[in-house]
């Protein structure tokens, strides 16, 4: 009669995915106490006296008795304060405080959030992992605070309960006073609402530099813009987010996801809509970048993920910093290991990168003298690695426009004109990798490659040519051909011909201009 | 005063205390078990039953002009580890073990009476 127990389902957070903890409450006459054992750290173990507090100011006791708290599995790190709400609920049901209707299954439904003293249910870290897992595990009902849940309203097939306080989880649990699932949203609904921040038709001139974004943005390349100072080039990065195409359900998922475990969601904001856009400062650190700190929190290149990562300065950069961007550029997943935690993290993104050509910045310029020495512009261009460089598809020379071009009236083409031929590329390239993992084309493989870029025989020749003279690398290689794809998507045709192989091929010039070739 | 003499003056407050709250209880509906219980860890002042729940009740008298409360305060985490010890002794020796217990504490000063039940909960004493 004296030793009662409680199973409650609560959920950890570690790396992206959420994992399955059972809160096993022991409650038996003796020695009155709690203690709280599985891994706790300490914002867990201090969660018995939050749930104490929020326990009496919900109307209910905690009567003097033995009460352990296990935490299963065992042996895994137990953090942050999303484990209150569950262990209150088995305290409330071991001590026979509340008797739950048999309608509600527990062994199918999860809690957590974290509790104020007064009861209240605040949210917490990672809602939308632990959603999207819970719902992989098979479990069907999750009991959530209200602060997060616009974030998981999108997800499908799951009964989800927000609460605001733990009286009405009381009242829920108990049948007396029900809450009713929330409505799920529609992804689609979201989308409606956007807004552009900086608009093309702001952007004067610079042609080139305009194709070649609305190129790098058709296809998610990388791209990197040279140019004298005050030339535009960071205006024009700031045009990107405006000229891509909202993310897709699939993308939202995985990019919210991210952001939800760094805790860096808004309260009451859903799934995100708008690519992200990440410019870190050029003294970034190497963890702040690739993601670290003691629990291998994601950095940049993976809030990044989807979306844009723009490096202003790229010289400027620490070697050790441009160094370890490499692996996510090539693979689109980082791997962040720490003593105590290992986690993978997705990072596909574009990088978006500006620079000048020499210390003094106008070496090339038409506006100005280069005062700089040869050495000295060597020695500027050489901290941008040739590996790092090999991995930008595009590269593009952006002059300072003259006066007479920024006064005239002609307004330039706006970023709605422009976001309607990137959708239209994309939506192409969405349909053909259906299915395949794929997003763009700039994740290809080099398998994909050879099964998705078919190109004409004379495309073929003037490719080969063009790798000796230029002496492209394999990787070079492969990516002059995703590019000339995203150029025939653009154009609307099936194969790659001549002139999208000749255009990739101009993307990739400055590489020779400027790091290769004697001139210097 | 010699030490000797205010020892007893102390002494008899605390008779005198916990003869006030052991009244008192039983006016709650407490059942007396035992008084004055000595342990070679200590002492328990009153060890009491409300219904099925074992009571332990510690008593503070505090007859001079000193303020609320300062009884309570006097039961220090050492001085709860004390009682805890003492009555685990008493609980092992009455086979007690898995019985609901509980501890109390009540303050008697010249304002009134006190009572705090469940006023601490020792957890994991182990001999």
């Amino acid at each position: 009669m004296n030793e009662m127990m409680a199973h409650i389902l609560a959920f950890g957070v570690s790396g992206v995915s959420g994992f399955p903890v059972q809160v096993e409450v022991f409650s038996t006459g003796g020695m009155p106490g709690m203690e709280v054992i599985g891994l706790p750290d300490a914002s867990v173990r201090e969660s018995r006296e939050r749930v104490n507090a929020a326990i009496l100011n919900s109307g209910k006791e905690m009567p003097p008795r033995r009460i352990t708290i296990n935490l299963a599995p065992a042996d895994t790190k137990k953090e942050g304060p999303g484990f209150d709400l569950p262990i209150a609920v088995g305290l409330l049901a071991a001590n026979r405080q509340i008797h739950i209707i048999p309608s509600i299954d527990l062994s199918k439904t999860v809690f957590f959030g974290e509790l104020s003293l007064d009861g209240r249910i605040q949210p917490v870290r990672g809602a939308l992992a632990m959603a999207i897992s819970a719902s992989e595990y098979g479990y069907t009902d999750i009991i959530l605070p209200a602060g997060n849940a616009m974030e998981v309203a999108c997800i499908q097939g799951m009964n989800i309960y927000p609460v605001c306080h733990l009286k009405e989880v009381i009242g829920h649990l108990e049948g007396t006073l029900p809450i009713r699932p929330q409505k799920q949203m529609d992804y689609e609904e979201l989308k409606r609402h956007r807004t552009v921040a900086v608009d093309m038709s702001q952007v004067k001139g610079q042609e080139g530099a305009r194709r070649a974004l609305e190129v790098a943005a058709a296809g998610g390349h990388n791209m990197l813009m040279i140019g004298a100072p005050g030339s535009g080039k960071t205006m024009l990065a700031r045009c990107l987010p405006g000229i891509l195409p909202p993310l897709s359900f699939q993308e939202s998922l995985e990019t919210t996801r991210i952001f939800s475990i760094a805790g860096k969601i808004a309260p009451g904001s859903g799934l995100m809509v708008e690519r992200p856009f990440c410019a870190p400062h050029h003294s970034a650190s190497v963890a702040s970048l690739i993601g670290g700190g003691m629990n291998a929190a994601p950095g940049e290149v993976s809030l990044s993920h989807n979306g844009v990562l723009f490096l202003d300065e790229l010289p400027e950069f620490s070697r050790g910093a441009l160094e370890a961007l490499r692996q996510p550029l090539e693979d689109g997943v980082v791997t962040v290991s720490r003593v105590r935690n290992q986690a993978c993290y997705q990072s596909s993104f574009m990088m978006i990168a500006g620079m000048n050509p020499c210390p003094c910045g106008y070496y090339g310029s038409r506006q100005r003298e280069c005062r700089c020495t040869p050495q000295e512009i060597r020695r500027y261009l050489d901290r941008v690695s040739g590996p790092l460089l090999d991995r930008i598809d595009i590269q593009v020379e952006v002059d300072s426009v003259p006066v007479a071009e920024i006064r005239s009236s002609a307004p330039a083409e706006s970023s709605a004109a422009v976001a309607a031929r990137v959708e239209k590329a994309r939506i192409l390239q969405m349909d053909r990798y259906a299915g395949s993992g794929f997003f763009c084309n700039a994740q290809l493989d080099n398998n994909a490659i050879r099964k998705y870029c078919s190109m004409t025989q004379e495309a073929e020749n003037l490719l080969h040519l063009a790798v000796e003279k230029m002496s492209l690398s394999m990787r070079a290689y492969h990516r002059v051909i995703k590019v000339a794809r995203t150029l025939a998507d653009l154009s609307g045709s099936d194969r790659i011909g001549m002139a999208e192989i000749a255009e990739a091929i101009q993307f990739r010039e400055l590489d020779q201009k400027y790091w290769r070739n004697g001139t210097l | 005063m010699s030490p000797e003499s205010r020892k007893k003056v102390t002494y008899e407050t605390g008779i005198q205390g916990e003869e006030i709250a052991e009244n008192y209880l039983r006016s709650l509906g407490f059942r007396l078990i035992e008084s004055r219980h000595r342990e070679k860890t200590g002492e328990i002042d009153l060890i009491m039953e409300d219904g099925t729940t074992v009571v332990f009740v510690e008593v503070k008298a505090r007859f001079s002009m000193q303020a609320n409360g300062e009884g309570l305060r006097a039961v220090t985490p050492a001085k709860q580890r004390r009682i805890a010890r003492t009555a685990m002794l008493y609980l092992m020796k009455q086979g007690w073990l898995r019985r609901d217990i509980r501890f109390d504490v009540v303050e008697i000063n010249q304002h009134g009476i006190v009572h705090v039940p469940n006023a601490f909960q020792p957890g994991g004493i182990r001999f």
